[in-house]
């Protein structure tokens, strides 16, 4: 009789953290999407101008851009990495590019943004497969060394405007719809069926989810994770060179908080910064989340320190859901 | 090595000695390489050897060495603290705020600072162990949250500090800043509460292994709390340092602070994976930064050149940097 | 402190036993691990629990520790009777527990760690040297001389388990479980081992044994409890055992049907050939052969080299020395390339080394086999469905849903997954280590089944177990492992579980006294 009591009990306790961990799953996976649609209600009230065609399409463009760097960002997250140079490699390339302006030479810039890529790469990737070096220290670092590079490149002087076909790409429209949206979706696209439908992208959920289990299943785990850094070093230098055609010049702030807003985008679209799970369809709901706030901050006349705040206080926000979610999952 | 039945564990004097060298090794090293620049420096440049000059490259590292000692504080217990330097901005801003504007006066705006400083540590403390966060990722949010608000302090006109304020610097005792007496006193207490109280051992016990600390019953969440709130207090007196240093408020100053406190803490031996590591060693890889800043300075290497020369360094010891604490 | 003074419940006469467990049941997920169960332990005892790996022994010190509750039954320590423990109770109590795996700080001295969960001291201060001094105390009551101010980090793997036990003795433990402490030690250390339990029983307190080298059992022990399938089997002083008895006690199932059958002998060139291989500190010289068709067992107790002979097979080990060659070619050095060769291995820890947690089914059975799947360029959906449909099928995996999470599948079914994972690439050589640990009895059978499939197949099967029946049942040779080398290599035919054991358990320094089997 009381056996049978206790059982109940029982049952009913890990029925309430069943549910428990269910809407902590839930939340997380879903939390960019509800937030958006909650976001566009709140701006319909407060902020009807943020609905004017001109600033749909530059929310679109700001989506894009931060969207193309998500996808690197998530790429990482998914194999249990994250890339914090991301932004220094955003700004070096477009200072590359301003400087195309004035020479002209294709060649020349295309060696050198394929030569940034490979390095910065190659150098995050080392350092964490064959160092060993947690990817966050190894990356940092390279944020350092990428900026300071930079800097002794340029010598503090890269306040150039962009190329004209550049302007061109970043700010004109195909068929109505802003070509650096199109080339965003394109590359959506791309990730999501390379990450559902090929080796590579099996390997990297397999590699993030649980190292030892990978190596063992025949996966070169180190080759996976070396690619997981030139993905995220293109994407940035993508986005950076992108932004650049957008905005129509180059200062030394152009890739500035794209490594914390990058990873804020994924981790509160899904992307588990414990490795394993996530896709680039949440993490893109992230980055158009995070754009619209800031937008709409813009957009109701607030001051600038509050989209720090915000843009901060979504990362704190998603870190703690997953980090909730994971507790729940383990008891 | 085949054990005498009964003997196990047996000890001789020498082995000591060598002992002490194994653990100690990495902070001799790092000593070693700091009087080596140093003499060569002193050699190379008579401004450098000026004792004056000497005692700057002391006083200019309070700032990093106070954050440092919260990083370390907290990274001895597995986590990492990427808010330390915008800790110590935003406090530093708020203390010249709230005497220029709102006439606090200095006795009151100092305690104020270091209390608002450890309630953020805190905050980032409870989002940690309260709630398993991310450690890395948390406290970068927490340091995008705080970047808004070291530029919503900072919104209106320049933030001159009273005079006062700035004597926190300037004073010395004879050859030997205030400054420095206070980041040594502050450094002496660090390494005895990590060394010679129970709180301290469970820092290293959290940080080594989780689990066992909770078997041994250590309440390892309050821990975790606790070494956030310290990095918070101590970040805030590095930003009171900071403002006196600058004397006007600015939400970019001292910019990079969070990751040299990870790299000295790294350089100085604490493991990145937590539960090891020395306060000697950390304090030698403060001074050690502060000297090679100081070099740039002296011999005029453009800035330019500093921020990429550091960060190869930087690289350099992070890839040196052995996993051997991990298991 | 005194199991005397408790002692009101006990019989005249006889003094209440320091711990007595009765009518202990426990089930995991349906499959019973302890079944009515009981126990006890006097003061100044060492009792040493005997049985096959699965027997229950590790499920029963859990219980004891508090780390598992029991079903049903009761735990009386010191003539206190509990139906549940917590780990914290349990220590109260004064049980602890040293495990194989040392509970320690590696960064921390041997006296911090000995006294971490109190470290002497004021209110906030720690003194260094009073825990030195009573670390001091404690470990010259063991007869060891270890400078209590060293890190555990420069100790050696002997020295680590002396301040496991140092730490047990500050807590003032009367009831002190060792887990196999012996698989870790070398015949010297061994012997210092030996010496501390005995001064332990000489200051009164119970100790209890768990080992798997039987002339250990009974050279130490006072008395011994066999235990078989989770269920209690006797309980003797060790004075009225042999060798020849203990080991009969503790296996002697019916095994009838429940293995394949196996008959005919097959000549043919090895297709797995080893020789000479040596992993620096783990395996020496190690060679051998596996014809097509044939299963050999790899039997040798934990630690002894069967999970690193099957993971320098495939590369997971430095290979310092010898060749291995599959089919006459070399083996390659990855996993991946081995795979590519025909060679595959199933590792033993399925938690850490086989599942992705968090992932489907379907993902964990097919991750090995992408390649395979692919019409140009990506992953084929109808290719992937209907390999994942028949090998949920061949290998039975239940329930037959190929998108849930694997992780809410039975241990056996995971197990199905994960062969089927493998073995689903028609692997030539087939590498399985405890290829039935945490499996049910029917998963299990099923497993031997298959198994039995591909070897008829053709495919050369090498099997890693420490169930000695399944060996027998399974094998037409079996190799034994003592000490990282082969001992023995003995024919279907002649093999017994006697035989299996005496090789496994028995030092070669000590076997010259006992006789060899037949």
């Amino acid at each position: 009789m009381s056996e049978s009591i206790a059982l109940d009990r029982a049952a009913a306790s890990s029925r309430a953290t069943t549910l428990r961990a269910r809407v902590l799953d839930w939340l997380s996976q879903y939390a960019a999407f509800g937030a958006i649609v909650v976001t566009l209600l709140v701006a319909a009230v407060m902020a009807p101008a943020f609905f004017s065609p001109g600033n749909i399409r530059a929310v679109l463009i700001q989506t894009a851009i931060l969207g193309i760097v998500v996808l690197g960002q998530t790429v990482a997250l998914i194999a249990r990495g994250l890339d914090m140079s991301v932004s220094a490699t955003m700004t070096f390339a477009a200072v590359l590019v301003g400087e195309s302006a004035s020479s002209g030479n294709f060649g020349l810039l295309a060696a050198q943004l394929a030569i940034l890529v490979v390095c910065v790469g190659l150098a995050n990737g080392l350092l964490v497969t064959w160092r060993q070096v947690p990817p966050f220290v190894a990356t940092f670092a390279l944020l350092i060394v990428v900026d300071g590079a930079r800097l002794a490149y340029t010598h503090g002087q890269s306040a150039n405007s962009a190329p004209e076909w550049l302007a061109q790409i970043g700010s004109g429209s195909l068929a109505g719809v802003p070509i650096p949206v199109l080339i965003w979706l394109a590359l959506l696209a791309i990730l999501f069926v390379a990450l559902a439908l090929t080796s590579w992208g099996r390997w990297l959920y397999a590699v993030g989810s649980n190292r030892e289990s990978a190596r063992h299943a025949g996966i070169p785990v180190n080759a996976v994770v070396m690619s997981t850094f030139f993905v995220t070093a293109l994407a940035a230098m993508g986005a950076g060179v992108l932004q650049a055609g957008y905005v129509g010049y180059i200062d030394n702030t152009l890739g500035a908080n794209y490594g914390l807003n990058s990873m804020a985008a994924a981790i509160i679209g899904g992307v588990a910064f414990t490795g394993g799970r996530g896709g680039v369809i949440g993490s893109a709901m992230g980055a158009l989340l995070l754009t619209i706030l800031v937008n709409l901050l813009v957009v109701m006349g607030l001051d600038l320190f509050w989209q720090r705040i915000v843009q901060g206080a979504v990362l704190v926000i998603a870190v703690v859901i997953q980090g909730l979610r994971s507790r729940a999952e383990q008891s | 090595m085949t054990a005498v039945p009964g003997t196990i564990g047996g000890t001789a004097g020498s082995d000591r000695a060598l002992r002490w060298m194994r653990r100690n090794g990495a902070a001799l090293l790092i000593y070693a390489i700091v009087v080596v620049f140093v003499v060569v420096a002193s050699i190379l440049s008579p401004t450098f050897r000026d004792v004056s000059n000497l005692m700057d490259v002391l006083r200019q590292s309070t700032v990093l060495g106070l954050v440092t000692i919260g990083q370390l504080f907290v990274m001895l217990a597995g986590g990492i603290d990427m808010s330390v330097g915008m800790i110590a901005r935003v406090v530093g801003l708020g203390i010249a705020v709230a005497m220029t504007t709102l006439g606090v006066p200095p006795l009151a705006a100092i305690p104020l600072a270091l209390l608002a400083g450890t309630l953020i540590g805190l905050a980032n403390g409870v989002v940690v162990a309260r709630f398993s966060a991310q450690p890395f990722i948390a406290t970068l949010g927490m340091m995008g949250i705080l970047y808004g608000v070291a530029l919503a302090i900072s919104n209106g006109p320049t933030k001159m500090v009273p005079i006062v304020m700035l004597s926190i610097y300037d004073t010395s005792f004879g050859p030997v800043p205030a400054a420095v007496i206070a980041m040594a006193v502050i450094w002496a207490l660090a390494w005895w509460i990590l060394r010679a109280t129970r709180f301290g051992r469970g820092i290293y016990a959290v940080g080594g292994s989780p689990k066992v600390a909770r078997l041994a019953g250590l309440g390892g969440e309050r821990i975790i709390m606790a070494t956030y709130a310290i990095s918070g207090l101590v970040s805030a007196a590095g930003g009171i340092f900071l403002i006196a240093r600058s004397g006007v408020g600015n939400p970019n100053m001292a910019i990079g602070l969070e990751f040299q406190s990870i790299v000295a803490a790294a350089i100085g031996g604490i493991s990145l994976y937590g539960g090891r590591g020395s306060v000697v060693g950390a304090l030698g890889a403060v001074i050690l930064i502060s000297v090679i800043s100081n070099l740039f300075d002296l011999f005029q290497i453009s800035a330019y050149y500093q921020d990429l020369t550091l960060g190869l360094i930087v690289v350099l010891a992070v890839a040196i940097h052995r996993k051997d604490g991990a298991r | 402190m005194n199991a005397a003074a408790t002692s009101g419940k006990a019989a005249p006469g006889e003094p209440a036993p320091l711990l007595r467990l009765t009518g202990i049941r426990k089930s995991f997920s349906g499959v019973p691990a302890l079944r009515d169960v009981r126990f006890e332990l006097r003061s100044g005892e060492v009792h040493a629990i005997a049985g096959e790996n699965g027997a229950g022994k590790s499920t029963l010190i859990k219980i004891i520790s508090g780390a598992y509750t029991p079903d049903a039954g009761t735990i009386e320590i010191r003539g206190e009777a509990f139906s549940t423990l917590s780990p914290r109770q349990a220590r109260a109590l004064g049980v602890a527990v040293v495990y194989q795996e040392f509970n320690l700080l590696p960064y921390l001295t041997v006296a911090e760690n000995m006294f971490l969960g109190d470290l002497p001291g004021g209110r906030i201060g720690y003194s260094a040297r009073r825990a030195t001094e009573r670390a001091a105390a404690i470990l010259d009551r063991l007869g060891s001389k270890l400078d209590p101010t060293r890190l555990v980090s420069e100790l050696t793997v002997a020295e680590q388990q002396l301040v496991e036990i140092g730490a047990a003795l500050a807590l003032d433990a009367q009831v002190i479980i060792m887990d196999e402490p012996s698989t870790v030690l070398d015949n010297d250390e061994l012997a210092v081992l030996h010496d501390v339990v005995r001064r332990l029983r000489r200051e009164g307190r119970g100790i209890i044994y768990i080992s798997h080298r039987l002339d250990e059992v009974l050279g130490l022990a006072d008395r011994v409890t066999v235990f078989k399938d989770g269920e209690y089997v006797l309980t003797v002083p060790t004075s009225e055992m042999t060798h020849d008895s203990l080991i009969r006690a503790m296996i002697g199932r019916d095994l009838v049907d429940f293995f394949p059958d196996r008959s005919g002998e097959r000549d043919a060139k090895p297709l797995l050939a080893v020789d000479g291989l040596t992993v620096p500190k783990k395996i020496f010289g190690v060679s051998l052969g596996v014809r097509p068709g044939e299963i050999v067992g790899v039997a040798g107790l934990g630690g002894s080299g069967k999970t690193t002979l099957c993971r320098a097979l495939v590369g997971l080990e430095e290979r310092a020395a010898g060749t291995i060659r599959i089919g006459g070619e070399a083996a390659p050095s990855t996993p991946r390339a081995c795979a590519r060769a025909g060679l595959v291995m199933v590792p033993e820890d399925r938690k850490a080394h086989g599942v992705f947690a968090g992932h489907s089914l379907a993902f964990n059975l097919t991750i090995s086999a992408l390649s395979r799947l692919k019409s140009l360029l990506l992953i084929s959906p109808p290719r992937e469905r209907a390999l994942v449909d028949r090998a949920m099928a061949e290998f039975d995996v239940r329930p037959r849903n190929p998108a849930l999470d694997i992780t809410k599948l039975s241990g056996g079914n995971q197990q199905k997954v994960v062969l089927g994972r493998w073995l689903s690439g028609e692997p030539r050589v087939i590498v399985l280590d405890e290829p039935t640990r945490g499996v049910d009895v029917g998963a299990k059978s099923e497993i031997y089944r298959l198994v039995e499939r591909f070897a008829t197949g053709g495919a050369a099967v090498l099997i890693a177990s420490s169930d000695v029946t399944e060996l027998l049942g399974m094998c037409d040779r079996i190799v034994v492992f003592h000490q990282g080398r082969l001992v023995a290599d003995i024919p279907r035919s002649e093999a017994t579980e006697e035989g299996i054991i005496r090789a496994a358990t028995i030092a070669p320094t000590v076997s010259g006294n006992v006789r060899v089997a037949a």
